[in-house]
C-alpha cells in the first residue's frame, strides 16, 4: 500500500508532463539534421521513461510485500526509475545521430561536464545527495542494531521508548549503494553529453539548447529521485524520532519520572525533520515536473540546402 | 564582446587527410591569433564526434600540433595551446643569415649535410622549450614542403 502514493504521483507528473510539452512544443525544424536531433532527443526521453516505469514496476513486484520489505522496496523502486531512466540516457546521448555528408564542420570549443548542466539542477541533485547522506549516516550511528528502529532511553534506562521503522542500515545501505550507482550514472551521462556530436545547424542557439535539454533530462530524473529517496529516509526517520521522543515524556509524565526538556526538544526536532522531509519531496515533485528548454524555432532562411552539413 | 571560438571544416572529399586539414587549419588558428596560448581545445573525442571522424585521426592531428609546439597535452586541462603568433620576419630573415653562414661555413671545412643537419637538431633541442616552440612552429609553417624527417626530427 506504501506504493500506491509513489503511483499517484507518478501518474500525476506524467500528466503535467505531457500537458507542459504539448504546449511548450517548437514547431518542427527545416534543417535536416536539427529534426533528427530532436527526434532522437523525444525518443530517447520517451524510452528513458518507458525503461524507467518498467524497472520500477518489475522491482516492485520482485520485492516482498511484507510490512519489513516494503519499505526497502520503495526505495528500490525510486532507484530502479532513476538508474534505469538514466542508464537510457547515457545509451542515447552514446547513439546521438552522427553528421553526413562530406563536408563537417566543428566549433574549436571544449566542453566541460558541468558546461551544459543548469545550475539550480545541479544544487538541487548535489543538496539532495549531501541530504541523503547525512540523513543515512546519521540514522546507521542512532539507530537500534538491526537497524530498522530507533530506541530512546531516559531516567537512567528506566524509561525505553521504541519506534520505527526508523531509516538505520537496514534502510539505509541499499539506499546508499543505490544512490553511488545513480551518481556514477549520472556523471557517466553528462560526460556523454559533452562529448557526443554537435548538431549541424547554422543557429547556435538550436546546439546549445539541445545540449541544455540533454543534460536537463539527465538531472532531472535523478535528482528527483535522489529528492524523493532522500525525502522519503527523512520522512520515516522523523516521524520515528518523534514518536520516540512523544513517547518517552508520556512514559515520564505517568510515572512521574523527571527526564528534563531533552526529549520535548527531539520530538520537536523529530517534527521538523519531517516536515523538511515534506519540503525535500516536494522540490523532487518540481524538479520532475520543470520541462527542459525548448529548442529556438528556426530562423528565417534556415533549412535552406545552402550547406550540406 | 567574447569572440566566438572558430571554427574548422574537414571536406572528406578532399585529397588532403582529414587529420592534416585538422592540423593545418588549428595551426592556422593559432598562427593567426585566433586560438592564443592558453586556449583549451576540444577533447579528442568531442572534436572526433563533431566531424564524424574516427578518434584516431584527430589524436594525429593532436600529436603533430604537440611536435610542432603549437599545443601541449596536459593531465588536468587536456590540449592547450602553448603557441603564439609567428616569429617577425626580421627574426626569421636573421636565422636564414645565420643558416647560410653555417652552411658555407660546413662546406669550406668540409662538413657534409648530414653532420651539419645533425648538429643543428642537437642544437635546436638542446635550446630551453619557450624559446624552442616558437622556432619550430615556424619552421612547420613554412616546411610543408620539406621532407617529413626533417620537421620530425627538429620538432624533438
Amino acid at each position: 500500500m506504501a506504493l500506491l502514493p509513489l503511483l499517484c504521483v507518478v501518474l500525476l507528473v506524467a500528466a503535467v508532463g505531457a500537458g507542459a510539452a504539448a504546449t511548450r512544443a517548437t514547431p518542427p525544424s527545416r534543417e535536416d539534421a536539427v529534426a533528427a536531433a530532436r527526434r532522437h532527443a523525444r525518443l530517447t526521453a520517451a524510452a528513458a521513461w518507458a525503461v524507467g516505469l518498467l524497472c520500477a514496476a518489475a522491482t516492485g513486484l520482485a520485492g516482498g510485500l511484507s510490512d519489513q520489505q516494503e519499505g526497502i522496496t520503495a526505495v528500490l523502486v525510486l532507484l530502479a526509475f532513476g538508474i534505469a531512466h538514466t542508464a537510457v540516457l547515457l545509451a542515447g546521448e552514446l547513439t546521438w545521430p552522427r553528421p553526413d555528408g562530406a563536408l563537417r564542420r566543428a566549433r574549436l570549443h571544449r566542453r566541460g561536464l558541468l558546461d551544459s548542466a543548469p545550475r539550480w539542477l545541479l544544487w538541487a541533485d548535489a543538496v539532495g545527495l549531501v541530504l541523503a547522506a547525512g540523513t543515512i549516516a546519521a540514522g546507521a550511528a542512532t539507530g537500534d542494531d538491526d537497524g530498522r528502529g530507533i530506541t530512546l532511553s531516559a531516567a537512567d534506562g528506566l524509561i525505553h521508548s521504541g519506534a520505527s521503522p526508523f531509516a538505520g542500515w537496514y534502510y539505509g545501505r541499499p539506499a546508499a549503494w543505490g544512490l553511488l550507482a545513480l551518481a556514477l550514472m549520472v556523471v557517466a551521462a553528462l560526460w556523454a553529453v559533452a562529448e557526443r556530436s554537435a548538431v549541424a545547424t547554422d543557429d547556435d542557439a538550436v546546439e546549445t539548447a539541445l545540449r541544455h535539454a540533454s543534460a536537463h533530462r539527465v538531472l532531472k530524473g535523478a535528482g528527483a529521485v535522489v529528492l524523493f529517496v532522500t525525502g522519503g529516509l527523512m520522512a520515516v526517520s522523523g516521524n520515528a524520532l518523534h514518536s520516540a521522543a512523544d513517547s518517552t515524556v508520556t512514559s515520564a509524565a505517568a510515572n512521574d519520572l523527571v527526564i528534563g526538556g531533552a526529549f520535548s526538544v527531539l520530538s520537536v526536532v523529530g517534527s521538523g525533520i519531517g516536515l523538511l522531509a515534506a519540503v525535500v519531496a516536494l522540490a523532487g515533485l518540481v524538479v520532475l515536473v520543470v520541462p527542459p528548454p525548448t529548442v529556438p524555432a528556426d530562423r528565417p532562411g534556415a533549412g535552406v540546402p545552402a550547406r550540406s552539413w | 564582446m567574447e569572440t566566438p571560438p572558430p571554427d574548422i571544416t574537414v571536406d572528406l572529399a578532399s585529397p588532403t587527410p582529414p587529420f592534416e586539414q585538422i592540423r593545418s587549419q588549428i595551426a592556422g588558428h593559432v598562427r593567426g591569433g585566433l586560438l592564443p596560448a592558453g586556449s583549451r581545445l576540444p577533447t579528442m573525442r568531442a572534436l572526433a564526434a563533431d566531424l564524424g571522424v574516427a578518434v584516431g585521426t584527430v589524436a594525429r592531428a593532436y600529436s603533430e600540433l604537440e611536435s610542432a609546439g603549437l599545443v601541449a597535452s596536459r593531465r588536468r586541462t587536456g590540449t592547450v595551446v602553448t603557441g603564439s603568433a609567428a616569429p617577425s620576419v626580421d627574426a626569421e630573415q636573421g636565422v636564414r643569415s645565420i643558416a647560410a653562414d653555417l652552411a658555407a661555413r660546413a662546406r669550406q671545412d668540409g662538413v657534409d649535410a648530414e653532420t651539419v643537419l645533425a648538429i643543428v637538431r642537437a642544437a635546436v633541442t638542446a635550446v630551453p622549450p619557450t624559446v624552442a616552440r616558437t622556432t619550430v612552429a615556424r619552421t612547420t609553417a613554412v616546411g610543408r614542403q620539406r621532407p617529413p624527417s626533417v620537421r620530425t626530427t627538429a620538432a624533438m
